[in-house]
């Protein structure tokens, strides 16, 4: 597929969008919270790639390269709307202990439950809770992504996901 | 480390998070947007080498403009005469104050032996040296055809001219100079030993061109001797027609 998409074959091009545009579209969603934005930056994204898609050295790492200039074209659309990755690191000392999840509670929730959670965060947490939980990126990686401390990244994670457990544990007791 | 739970549900479930549809047409979007770029790129190709062709068209303009400034300038200060020609002008000397008693004659005395000793001393020059020079220089074509036409401004020819001249109208390996010699020849065309060699060149001459203008000179001859021999280009075979209707042409309209 790549080596149609460096012939500038259309085919390539459709073959690589249809594996990988689904994956690259909600971790940019994930990120952004906006579908129109999303969209677009998935599009410049792709563009971008099958553009320079001859200088890819590891032609089997296509969906981490696009998902990588994704984001990066993610966090730099956020930077633009003036959100600032709050560099707390003084507030780092958040107790781990009070975020208290089992995995049963865990267990009871909805998928559209936590995605709800997690779609109501501040941009901030959402960004890094994205980033780490459903990318697997480090909270060094993505402190450098996000020209933040990696402390920051890390005690920012906790709140964002005391939050999410907070919410998750209303809907538990509630049952709404 | 400590074990995180929810990053575990998460990656255990993430299918689950991504089940929501993509929003139709972006393929389409993407591949629009990959075409205008390509004619973009093009475009500014085009543009860079328009650019760089008109650019080096104006750098040589501008190189050819600044060589030919150059060149007329320093033609004008060739051309002026207070320039640095005029530096080399000797001072004025002044000349000592003498009597009016000794001045004139010694003047007069001075101008008239310089001028008796100058032409005392002149070698004989031979006026027609130069033509003979320039006809006998069998390597340039240029310098004989040079002798020919300086041969051509004189009002008469001498016994050695017309020789050299005649010798060169008819052993010239040059087309151009045994025309140029023939075209001489014919202004002095009443003379008996030119006359004889023209008529001579009338059967030896194997060149269309010269036997053309030969035909012209010699047409209205009314020598016999140049009829049998016009006759006879008429008759051969490897004469040129261009040349045969010249010879018909003359036989023609000659009165004899």
């Amino acid at each position: 597929m790549v080596k149609q998409c460096v012939a500038g074959e259309e085919k390539g091009y459709a073959m690589l969008y249809n594996k990988y545009s689904k994956r690259i579209y909600h971790a940019v969603f994930r990120v952004m919270g906006n579908t129109a934005e999303s969209e677009d930056i998935v599009q410049e994204a792709f563009c971008t790639a099958f553009e320079q898609i001859g200088n890819l050295k590891n032609q089997n790492n296509f969906e981490g390269w696009v998902k990588r200039i994704a984001l990066n074209q993610a966090i730099s659309a956020l930077r633009k709307k003036k959100m600032v990755f709050a560099d707390d690191s003084q507030l780092e000392t958040v107790a781990d202990e009070e975020v208290d999840i089992s995995e049963e509670l865990l267990f009871q929730c909805q998928v559209d439950d936590i995605k709800k959670a997690i779609a109501d965060l501040p941009d901030g947490y959402r960004t890094i809770v994205s980033l780490h939980l459903f990318e697997d990126i480090g909270q060094e990686e993505i402190g450098r992504m996000l020209g933040i401390n990696h402390t920051t990244v890390r005690s920012q994670y906790h709140r964002a996901k005391k939050k999410i457990f907070t919410a998750l544990k209303d809907k538990a007791y509630y049952g709404t | 480390m400590e074990r995180d739970f929810f990053k575990q549900y998460i990656q255990e479930h993430k299918d689950a998070f991504e089940n929501e549809a993509l929003p139709p047409n972006m393929l389409g979007n993407i591949l629009g947007n990959l075409k205008e770029r390509e004619e973009l790129k093009l475009q500014a190709q085009n543009k860079r080498r328009l650019t760089y062709t008109w650019l080096a068209v104006a750098c040589s303009l501008f190189l050819a403009l600044g060589a030919y400034l150059f060149v007329s300038q320093e033609t004008k200060e060739l051309a002026q005469p207070n320039t640095q020609i005029a530096t080399n002008i000797p001072n004025a000397i002044e000349q000592p104050i003498v009597s009016k008693n000794e001045e004139a004659p010694i003047i007069e005395n001075t101008a008239v032996k310089s001028t008796k000793q100058f032409a005392a001393h002149q070698p004989t020059v031979n006026p027609h040296q130069a033509i003979y020079d320039g006809l006998a220089d069998s390597l340039s074509v240029a310098s004989r055809l040079d002798a020919i036409i300086k041969a051509g401004t004189l009002t008469s020819l001498n016994d050695k001219l017309k020789t050299e001249l005649c010798r060169a109208f008819d052993n010239d390996g040059n087309d151009n100079v045994r025309l140029a010699a023939l075209e001489v020849l014919s202004k002095f065309s009443n003379d008996k030993y030119i006359q004889e060699q023209l008529m001579a060149g009338l059967s030896k001459e194997k060149d269309p061109v010269v036997q053309l203008e030969l035909i012209k000179i010699m047409g209205n001859n009314s020598n016999p001797e140049t009829t049998n021999k016009l006759i006879a280009m008429a008759n051969n075979p490897f004469t040129v027609e261009a040349v045969k209707e010249q010879v018909y042409y003359a036989l023609l309209t000659n009165n004899n």
